[in-house]
């Protein structure tokens, strides 16, 4: 696709003003070096300036008012009040379970922020992280897998990592951040 | 033409186009060759519980690691092969027990290479993993029981920026102790 072609498109958006701004700077920037572009443009100026000169403009006198008049009236806030404490007197069943409901949110939220809550909800992670990932040998593995691991000297970042053996895992030291990858022989 | 005379031309035209093709793989290598020049380092190691203690030719990044990453008794070095080659070439290294490691350095962002390592058992490929490991760093690969214990192999990169490639370096180490 030439540049004209991905241009012309944007030109009658241009012409009203309405593209983004870096569509904007893209077709003003094409238009200062395409003359069929430019005069193309011109050209889409002068059919929308023919068209408002056709269609003349409609007769706008009442319009706002009738619109208006069409409009319901707002109804008074102590009615509106008044309706809503009707509607929650017959349903207060509803209501008290949604209090309760709201309560046993917050209580919710309080648990999880505290630093015990926040460290078993890590374990949980990393354990659910090992388990997606990979099975890990029986030997001497530590818990936490970490593909991404964010250490000085041996940092590693693997994106893939493909095997045919149903026990490959990855692990790295928290100190050193070093990687491996277990791959273990066929039994 | 004879058919002796004809056989020749055919010969010399598969000659010339095989000629050309090899100039062509050649020149597009050359021309993915970018940035300075890496060393791939391979360390085998033999991690057993023979409590031996550490292998003192280990470099000590090598050895925290180790200690880190493991809980054997022993670990000592096996070989080390070292390549310092330019980018876009599969490098393979023959492993202790006969696996072969395939590594190929892709890219250098500055501070992380690119590298995609494959591992064959044989002919049958083992594992394929691509990743980036910090300039003047090592991964780590395990899990393949060799002699009385099992094999871990690190896997070390270093850019240089000098321009003198070095060919292929396979030492073995001398026998320990």
């Amino acid at each position: 696709m030439t540049q004209c072609e991905q241009i012309e498109p944007l030109l009658t958006g241009f012409a009203d003003g309405e593209l983004l701004p870096s569509e904007m700077q893209s077709v003003a920037r094409h238009l200062a070096v395409c003359e069929k572009c430019e005069a193309e443009l011109v050209d889409f100026a002068a059919i929308g300036e023919r068209l408002r000169e056709i269609m003349g403009e409609p007769n706008l006198e009442g319009f706002a008012q009738s619109v208006m008049a069409k409009l319901p009236k707002p109804t008074p806030i102590w009615d509106r009040a008044r309706s809503f404490l009707h509607l929650f007197n017959e349903r207060w069943i509803a209501g008290a379970a949604l209090g309760a409901a709201t309560l046993a949110i917050g209580a919710f939220t309080m648990i999880l922020v505290t630093p015990l809550a926040q460290d078993f909800m890590a374990r949980g992670m990393d354990r659910s992280a090992l388990l997606a990932s990979f099975r890990a040998p029986a030997r001497g593995l530590p818990s936490t897998v970490r593909l991404a691991s964010l250490g000085h000297r041996s940092r590693a970042v693997i994106s893939r990592l493909e095997s045919k053996m149903p026990s490959v895992a990855v692990w790295s030291g928290p100190e050193t951040e070093a990687t491996v990858i277990w791959v273990p022989d066929q039994r | 033409m004879t058919g002796a005379g004809s056989n020749r031309a055919r010969l010399l035209t598969g000659a010339m186009i095989f000629a050309l093709i090899a100039l062509g793989r050649a020149d597009a290598q050359a021309q993915s060759f970018r940035g300075p020049l890496l060393t791939v380092t391979i360390d085998s190691v033999l991690a057993a519980d023979t409590k031996e203690g550490t292998d003192p030719r280990l470099p000590d990044p090598i050895k925290r690691e180790l200690a880190e990453l493991f809980g054997y008794s022993t670990y000592r070095l096996v070989s080390h092969q070292e390549i310092t080659t330019n980018w876009g070439r599969e490098l393979d290294f023959v492993l202790p027990g006969g696996r072969v490691l395939r590594v190929a350095p892709q890219n250098f962002d500055g501070h992380m290479v690119a590298m995609a390592v494959l591992m064959f058992d044989g002919e049958r490929p083992v594992m394929s993993t691509d990743f980036k490991l910090e300039n003047g760093g090592d991964l780590m690969l395990g899990g393949h029981r060799y002699a009385n214990g099992m094999l871990i192999v690190t896997i070390g990169v270093k850019t240089e920026s000098a321009p003198n490639a070095g060919g292929p370096s396979d030492q073995a180490p001398p026998p320990n102790g």
